[in-house]
């Protein structure tokens, strides 16, 4: 492990004693200034669904828009009147589980095929994504009928198998690229050190790669959080996901936009938080780079 | 950055944690202490959600639990059939319409409540009063002579107006209008670049959305969808005639966006003031006369649906249902809710609660007959019921039609012809394409879709 | 910049020259690592793929169960490949549309990245802002963009646009590919900016500070450093947001169902329509299989463009 640790306490003392980089540069607040009116903009819709949420039904459809209105909690409590914590919970454990077992099964397989490539990696990496080429809705009534048949349906544990598989090829092609992009020179450090699967992947692959496992791992959540047409077909009165219980709120007879925007609220509020504490594992401090 | 990878990998473990804990504890069972637990899967229309909320009452009374699953329709119907077609199991009660009911019942996917209702008690049955349900919903209902559901709420078409912007342009809204008045009046209503129109009326593609005041009008101007040899008449002069002016309406005096607008964009529109006008169902009543979900609550009139050649079919029939689904293990438990849900007690309980303008509309007799019903929802309790009582789902076009329906066509294959036509006329409406040649195409196309299915040779 | 095989086997050669028994366990231990994925994904995604196959060879209507479950053979794919009239402007829609959100996410969330992937204050504020649209459900935001925006008569950006004295526009019934292609875009652009800031964040200050030496500007640093630096990350990009993107659903679904006539009805679309409308469980199957062959062949031509500048890992 020294010659390990020998080499990443370079980088950082040569890091740290690297001059500090002008801040100020000229048009850097032009650029500042255009960032955050882009953020705003992008984001709008989404303030705009928030806001609605607290606004009466009459009051969600008004044009000229209305900017400046009575707020009301009706909408939240019929949200929660609607057992939403119930599907938050479901939804928490489905999108947490899924990550997770893609994390276990897809991360040795990254390794494995970053730093043991052989010829068959190209054919594997291509029968990995292919596996995300059949549309769900084609597959409907066979998953509902498999899963009928092994008694999976509306379970907690097998919409987390079926989520797994989803995200698994992410997980692979994601962490591969981002293992493949490191340095070889720490890599065969700790081999001549003989440190094992688990110590590198410990000590120097995860940390090193971090934005990109944390990029990983946000981005599976979500895949999982959001899922729609399979969580509505494969779950019924037990696993019901977030979505299902927001698509609760749409009706083809009545004003919805209010609740459903309440709704929508709800549910995505836990995994913005969740994005923001995975983002601060973005920042450039973590990483020590590649060589390139 | 310590405290965020501390946090995260906590979080991690706890969430695997009780992942592992809760798959291995896996689904609920269906029995609670001896009681069943009732599973029903429910649109989330307003009565619904209010239903779920009484519901304690219901678990008081019998101590039987109830879960509810609510989605919308179109999603809630395709599920619902992928379940009862790979041997069901997870619904007990299904929230059902009258189109579905005649088919699934032919299918064996209901079951028939007639040995039920024959069960009850001398004094249940009474206080039940079977007969007291309207009889065109009832034989909506019903196939081949049994009931296999009860309704929930039922609703009809009609016009509403809004009599403020009628005064002011000097105009009156008879209380029978013809299709062709409507069109005048929404001629000198029609107001567009001041963001107000005539008329609001769907042309959202769907069987059920675009398709349903279509087909009235279809009806009205006396055409139909197939005659009795199973042809398809969307080519026919007065089907031609009634699309035309559909269409053209639509275009030329009725709301922008009319391709993506249903009920819900319509009733909004209504809402907002921002239309004169609006044919659609009954159900809308309610909301458009409630100051929390419409602005324009005091100034809206009401009128029968517009007829034009025939008043048969002018008006459609609709009624969402409770029926139990035969995978049920608890189908007396499940009996017991329906009849409870649809009982006068429970209309009496809602009317506690909410007041009587939030009862059910459409399922009873009696409830029009109810001073303080009639007291609340006068001004359009009398017009529902009328329609109601004259939409006969076996007498709703000119000439003889092998199907039941007065909005749709009872066939199971009409999901995917009305669709798809309406798809096509959407086009017609988008201005993409003529009417005649969206009919052409969809002539075509349902010509093969019947021989498919072996209507035709 | 020095050469990179990823593979660190050689150097272990060099140092356990004669010892082949280490060498095969290495091998060994790669494949047991590797194993449990492919098996796992082999499992969950072959077995409903089997039996999609199976039904495609039947015919089932599942409101007609007393047509019961005929053994057809192709004759449902002879119909969708020689007769039906859809799924052939179904295709080009869905290249179409794939495409323009793909391209349209990839420039966007470029940008994205590199506003981002500087230090100024409030940069964490203003970056979970950018990722938030990638958050929200797909259904919910058709929903709240198709009424409350693109609404012609109550929607905010008509209002915007009729106070600046243009004439109102029927988005979705006017310009339905683009509502559609704009809607994803917005959905998808931070899903590119995550995977490009985290190439961006890879590339080491060391190189800057050399090309700055050296006397380049910002642009040339630009197209000689950044970005061939992030092309395994913009091809990764690509191929994952491809495979996600064709079976582009809750917009359509939401906004514009397909219409008007077909002009947003996309392959998946088509699918879903054929099974929960028409009730075909064989039709939809065949058209699933198809499906697969259709997204095997572009994901086959994406492939071999990318990997004539994809270097790294994919050869031995």
């Amino acid at each position: 492990m020294s010659a390990v640790a020998e080499t990443i306490d370079r980088r950082a003392r040569s890091r740290a004693a690297a001059p500090p980089r002008p801040r100020l540069r000229p048009g850097a607040l032009g650029l500042n200034l255009l960032t955050y009116a882009i953020a705003l903009l992008v984001f709008f819709p989404i303030l705009w669904t928030v806001l609605t949420g607290f606004k009466a039904e009459a009051d969600a459809a008004a044009t000229p828009p209305v900017f400046f209105f009575h707020a009301t909690l009706d909408n939240y409590h019929a949200v929660f009147s609607a057992r939403y914590l119930s599907y938050f919970e479901n939804t928490t454990l489905l999108a947490g589980g899924s990550t997770l077992l893609a994390l276990v099964l897809g991360l040795p397989a990254a390794y494995s095929l970053a730093f043991n490539p052989t010829r068959h990696t190209p054919k594997v990496l291509s029968w990995v994504l292919s596996t995300k080429m059949l549309p769900a809705v084609g597959a409907l009534i066979p998953l509902i009928v498999i899963y009928k048949r092994v008694s999976l349906f509306d379970s907690r544990l097998g919409m987390i198998l079926l989520y797994a598989a989803f995200n698994l090829p992410l997980v692979i092609w994601m962490m591969r690229s981002f293992f493949a992009d490191l340095p070889k020179e720490i890599l065969e450090a700790a081999v001549v050190d003989g440190a094992g699967f688990l110590r590198i992947m410990g000590r120097i692959v995860l940390p090193l790669t971090a934005p990109g496992l944390a990029a990983t791992a946000l981005l599976s959540v979500i895949f999982s959080w959001n899922e729609f047409l399979l969580a509505v077909n494969l779950t019924g009165a037990n696993a019901g996901t977030l979505p299902v219980f927001i698509s609760g709120f749409m009706t083809s007879e009545g004003l919805f936009f209010a609740k459903m925007s309440a709704a929508s609220t709800l549910a995505v509020a836990p995994v913005i938080l969740a994005g923001w504490l995975a983002q601060r594992s973005l920042v450039r401090g973590l990483t020590f780079g590649a060589v390139k | 950055m310590r405290l965020s990878r501390l946090v995260v990998s906590l979080s991690s473990a706890v969430v695997l944690g009780l992942a592992v804990f809760v798959a291995v504890s896996s689904a609920g069972s269906s029995t609670h202490r001896g009681q069943p637990t009732l599973t029903i899967a429910t649109v989330n229309n307003g009565d619904m959600v209010v239903m779920e909320s009484l519901t304690s009452a219901f678990t008081k009374r019998y101590g039987i639990k109830v879960k509810y699953v609510t989605l919308p329709e179109n999603t809630l119907r395709q599920k619902v059939t992928s379940d009862v077609a790979t041997g069901g199991g997870q619904f007990d009660i299904a929230t059902v319409g009258t189109y579905d009911v005649p088919i699934w019942a032919k299918n064996k996917w209901l079951v028939s409540l007639q040995p039920y209702f024959a069960k009850l008690s001398p004094a249940a049955a009474k206080a039940y009063d079977l007969n007291d349900l309207i009889s065109k919903v009832r034989l909506g209902l019903s196939y081949k002579g049994g009931l296999y559901a009860v309704p929930f709420y039922g609703e009809s078409s009609m016009t509403y107006y809004n009599k403020k912007l009628f005064a002011r342009a000097g105009l009156k809204m008879p209380l029978h209008p013809k299709w062709s008045q409507i069109q005048s009046f929404a001629a000198k209503l029609n107001n567009s670049s001041g963001n107000q129109y005539g008329i609001c009326l769907r042309a959202l593609p769907g069987w059920g959305e675009f398709g349903a005041p279509l087909t009235t009008v279809i009806n009205t101007f006396g055409g139909e969808w197939f005659n009795t040899k199973w042809e398809p008449q969307l080519t026919s002069p007065a089907t031609e005639k009634a699309v035309n002016f559909y269409v053209n309406l639509v275009k030329k005096y009725g709301e922008p966006g009319a391709t993506s607008s249903g009920f819900t964009e319509c009733e909004t529109a209504m809402a907002q003031g921002k239309t004169s006008m609006w044919v659609d169902a009954t159900v809308a009543a309610g909301q458009l006369t409630d100051p929390s979900k419409s602005r324009v609550a005091k100034d809206i009139g009401f009128a029968y649906a517009p007829t034009q050649v025939t008043p048969l079919g002018s008006h459609w029939l609709w009624a969402w249902s409770l029926a139990i689904e035969a995978s049920s293990k608890n189908k007396d438990a499940a009996f017991k809710f329906l009849t409870w849900a649809t009982s006068k007690s429970y209309l009496k309980l809602v009317a506690d609660k909410n007041g009587w303008a939030a009862v059910p509309p459409g399922t009873r007799v009696s409830t029009y007959k109810n001073a303080s019903y009639k007291k609340a929802a006068g001004s359009f309790a009398g017009i529902v019921l009328n329609s109601m009582l004259t939409a006969d789902p076996t007498h709703s076009t000119l000439h003889k039609v092998p199907y039941v329906g007065v909005q749709f066509v009872g066939i199971p294959e009409f999901q995917n012809i009305g669709t798809l036509v309406t798809q096509n006329l959407a086009g017609a409406v988008a201005g993409s394409t003529s009417v005649s040649s969206a009919l052409s195409l969809s002539q075509t196309q349902v010509t093969r879709i019947m021989k498919q299915a072996g209507y035709l040779k | 910049m020095t050469a990179r095989p990823a593979s660190i086997a050689p150097p272990v050669l060099e140092v356990a020259r004669g010892r082949w028994a280490f060498l095969r366990s290495q091998r060994m231990a790669s494949i047991a690592l590797l194993l449990p994925a492919l098996a796992y994904l082999a499992l969950m995604t072959q077995a409903p793929f089997v039996v999609t196959l199976w039904y495609s060879f039947h015919n089932w209507i599942l409101t007609s169960p007393e047509l019961g479950h005929r053994w057809i053979g192709i004759d449902n794919f002879r119909y969708e490949l020689t007769e039906d009239p859809i799924v052939r402007s179904a295709v080009v829609n869905t290249l179409e549309i794939t495409a323009a959100i793909v391209g349209g996410a990839l420039v966007l969330g470029l940008g994205f990245a590199l506003l981002l992937n500087r230090t100024f204050p409030l940069r964490g504020v203003a970056r979970s802002l950018m990722i938030a649209p990638f958050f929200v459900m797909p259904t919910v935001n058709a929903v709240v963009q198709k009424n409350l925006f693109l609404n012609p008569i109550f929607g905010l950006l008509n209002w915007i646009w009729t106070s600046l004295g243009f004439h109102r526009i029927d988005w979705l019934a006017v310009h339905p590919k683009f509502s559609i292609i704009a809607m994803a875009v917005w959905q998808w652009a931070p899903f590119m900016m995550l995977i490009l800031l985290a190439g961006l964040q890879g590339i080491s200050d060391e190189v800057r500070e050399a090309a700055r030496i050296d006397g380049a500007g910002p642009i040339v640093e630009f197209r000689r450093i950044t970005l061939p630096l992030l092309a395994p990350y913009f091809e990764l990009a690509v191929l994952l947001g491809m495979i996600y993107i064709l079976q582009l659903f809750g917009e359509i679904f939401v906004a514009t169902q397909g219409g008007p006539g077909t002009e947003t009805t996309t392959l998946p679309y088509y699918v879903y329509q054929t099974i929960s409308q028409a009730n075909d469980v064989g039709t939809s199957s065949a058209q699933g299989v198809l499906a697969i062959v259709f997204s095997s062949i572009i994901a086959a031509l994406l492939l071999r463009l990318l990997t004539r500048t994809f270097r790294r890992g994919l050869t031995a």
